[in-house]
This record gives C-alpha cells, structure tokens and sequence, in this order.
C-alpha cells in the first residue's frame, strides 16, 4: 500500500453511502468529474479523510515517446482490481466494485440482487441472476405505472423494508441479450421512489421466450432460499440476512415461474389476480415440496 | 437397525423456523437447507436417544398421519447427505434412497421429508457479473468456452441472435 500512496495523487473524494465510508482518488484531476457520477445513490461527501476502502485510479495513455501508452490501473485498498489501456473499461470496474463493496459491507442494509419497483404502497422484489430479464420486466412495470426502485439491488433494513437504490435502468436490445443502453427511470416515462416501503410481493421470474406467465406460489421456505442465492452479504452475515429474509416472507406473497414477454407479465402483476391467490398459495405451498418429488418417483 | 439413535448436529449451524418449515445455514459449507414439515419434526428428534420407530411414532403424532419407518429412514438418509446428523450416525443403513422411495410409493404415502438446499453464492457471485460482456456488450477477445476473466464463473460462449461472445 506503501508504494501506491506514493505514486502522485491529484485528486480525491472522500464519501458515505449506506453507513460506509469510501474513497476514490485519482492521478489527473479532469477524471474526478466522470469519478463522481459513478458513485452509489444517496452518496454525501465524509466529514473525515479516514475511509473504511480506498480506490486508486492511476490514469494512463500515451507518454511521451511515440508508440508507448500508460495503462489504467485500478487498485481496491493494495489489490489490483484491473489493468487496461481502455479508460472507460477501468471507469466501469471502479463503479463494479464501488457498488459491490458498498453491498457487501453495509452494515445496516441487506443487498439482494433483484429488480424492485413500488407499488399502491408496497414493493414488489423480483430477485434473479443476471440475464434472467429483471431489467426489462422493471422496465414494463414502471412503463405500466409502477414506481422505479432499483433494477439492480433491493437494499433491505433491519425491520424488511425495500429502500431505493434508483441507478440507471440497464435495457437490454433483446429479451436474454446483452445490456446495451441504460436510461434514466425518467427517460421512459417512470418515476423513482423515495421512500422504504414493505415488501408485498417476491417474484422469483426469469424469462423464456413464448412462455405464458402463470407463477406459482411458493413456500416460506422456498422464498427465502431464492432471495438468499441472490444476496451479497448472505456468506458475511448469515445469521442477519437469514432474519431480515425471514421477517419479508412472512408477510409478502410469494410466487415463482417463467415468464414471456414483459409487458404482458406486467400487466398481470400489477393489474392481475396475484393478490387474490395469496390463501390458495399458502396452502399449496405447505405441501409443494412433496408433489414435487412424489412426481418425480 | 432398530437400535440406531440418530443425533443432529448442533455445531456451527444456524437455524430459523418459518411457519412449518425449518431453515437451517451449515457455516462450514455455506449451504442452507429447507427442511420441509417432516423432516424439520425428525431433525427434532435426533437426539441420540430416540430411535427409529420411535421416531416414526412421535412425527406422526405432531403431523397427524401415520409416519412409515421407511419415511423415517429416508428423511434420515437426506439429513445425513444434508450434514446435518453426527458423522457416522447413519451410514449402516443398506437399503438405498431410490428402494426406499419405491417403498414409499408402493405404500401410497402422503407425505415425504423433503430437504431443499442451496449453496449460498458469495457476493461476487450473487451481484451482477463484473466482465464487459454483461454490463455493456460482448466480451474482448475472450476465447470460446473460456472462463470469463473478470472473476465470474461463467463461460464464454455464443448467444442465439446476438453478435459476438456473452459470458453466459
């Protein structure tokens, strides 16, 4: 660490997000501008120099001797996180592991990996891996009057409300396909929430073309282990996340199933039956393990 | 067989009820399981005085049917490949799973032990993938079928109608 802090640093930020204190500095002062836009939702300049993680961006290009350039190089505290000739890239890994950093360890907030929007006073979650058309079902459900959220991470409290964590929308070109443009929530017509709301409905949906929607409700149980295999600090903090997880379930609906187009399963969810299935799913649920495997005996 | 007296382990677990379900995280593996009602009741049980038959009648008792020693012995079966009974506890059974579900079929049982595991990703694994090829566009270069480089455990490999290689 020694020989990084010795290396001339131009710049710097010091900042809090989530109950964490991070910082970024940087070797040319005109990347700080780019730096500042890539950091977490809600993020306030620390009083105090001292950060819990630092961030070195030593900025690269050409020198001056003809045909040689300086890489870009990103350090995490004494790690080197990446190494390229391609600034944008090494901007990209610094947001990457600024917004992992901040979700592993915050230490009032449980991150799950999952689309959220707000709606008639509740959230609805739909965790899911990357890929699994969380993005582009967010999308359809602010489109169709729901309020954005996050189409990244449900950023939970202790007492299982959603906060927002409203980062650019990242759309996708295809259903299933490479993420190609992010958009402002406000660029397709939508609004993000302010405020924690409790967590109404978990929908463990992924998307598979030509699919009709019919989710099926899931147990307790079931619920949890899909927001778990989508929760950063789950490892860090188990005996937390398991209770923070527990407490969403016992109140919200739980449902899981594929799903086709987005704006078609977004009308379902917010202006379907899904509600009125709550009774019928808690009953089915206690038992869906044991059809499930009597099925495949 | 009779005689055996199962014990659940105690150590670095840690355990959540949810309504009839039991949560259970192993800290050793990093894997949670969801016991369903039966299997929750019988993990209950195992406390290395109660045997077999004994447990079939007491977890028969609290679902309110009647409970098979062959259920038992299966929910055993599951526990232990869970790692949730004492090393060594359960081992001499010589029927297999797959007899033991025939059995249980041939029986027209109502109700299975079921334990549903996960193995809990780290945060890496559990955020969105850091390579190129999910956040922004296809990967540079990567060879086919190469692990992704940028700490994921994916591979890259082709997607149906998109130009390039994605880390899928």
């Amino acid at each position: 660490m020694d020989k990084i802090d010795r290396l001339g640093w131009a710049a710097g930020i010091a900042f809090k997000a989530y109950g964490l204190s991070v910082g970024v500095r940087v070797t040319d002062t005109s990347v700080l501008e780019q730096v500042c836009k890539l950091l977490p939702p809600g993020w306030t300049p620390a009083a105090s120099p001292a950060v819990r993680c630092l961030f070195s961006l030593i900025v690269g290009g050409p020198t001056r001797r003809a045909g040689l350039r300086r890489f870009n190089i990103l350090y995490a505290d004494a790690a080197r996180v990446v190494r390229t000739h391609n600034l944008e890239e090494a901007l990209q890994q610094l947001e990457l592991h600024l917004h992992l950093y901040i979700a592993e360890m915050a230490p009032r907030y449980t991150f799950v990996h999952a689309g959220v929007v707000g709606w008639k006073g509740k959230a609805i979650v739909i965790p899911g891996r990357s890929l699994a058309g969380k993005s582009s079902l967010v999308a359809a459900l602010v489109q169709a009057g729901a309020t954005y959220y996050s189409d990244e991470f449900a950023v939970l409290d202790g007492r299982g409300r959603v906060h927002p964590y409203p980062i650019p929308l990242a759309i996708r070109q295809s259903e299933g396909g490479a993420p190609l443009v992010k958009c402002r929530v406000e660029d397709i017509g939508g609004v993000a929430g302010t405020r924690p709301l409790p967590v109404g409905l978990v929908l463990s949906t992924r998307y598979s073309s030509g699919t009709r929607f019919r989710p099926r409700p899931v147990s307790a149980g079931h619920a949890v282990l899909d927001l778990l295999a989508n929760t950063l600090p789950a490892r860090r903090r188990p005996e937390r996340t398991l209770a923070v997880l527990s407490r969403i379930v016992s109140h919200a609906i739980l449902l899981r199933g594929t799903r086709g187009e987005a704006a078609v399963a977004a009308q379902q969810v917010l202006h379907g039956d899904l509600l009125e299935r709550r009774e019928q799913g808690n009953r089915t649920g206690r038992i869906y393990g044991v059809r499930r495997r009597l099925a495949l005996t | 067989m009779r005689s055996v007296r199962p014990r659940a382990r105690t150590t670095r677990l840690v355990k959540r009820e949810l309504g009839d379900e039991l949560l259970v995280y192993d800290l050793d593996r990093h894997r949670v399981h969801c016991l369903n009602h039966m299997a929750a009741e019988m993990l209950r049980c195992c406390d290395g005085k109660t045997t077999v038959s004994d447990m079939a009648l007491r977890v028969g008792d609290v679902l309110g049917i009647p409970v098979g020693e062959d259920a038992v012995r299966l929910g055993l079966l599951r526990l232990e490949k869970a790692h949730l009974l004492e090393d060594g506890a359960f081992g001499i059974f010589n029927a297999s799973r797959r007899d033991l579900l025939r059995n249980l079929s041939r029986a027209a049982v109502v109700a299975v032990p079921v334990v549903t595991a996960l193995s809990v990703p780290s945060a890496a694994q559990a955020a969105s993938c850091g390579c190129r090829a999910f956040t922004w566009g296809p990967c540079f270069g990567c060879p086919e079928g190469a692990s992704c480089g940028w700490g994921c455990h994916r591979r890259c490999q082709k997607v149906d109608g998109l130009p390039g290689l994605f880390c899928v």
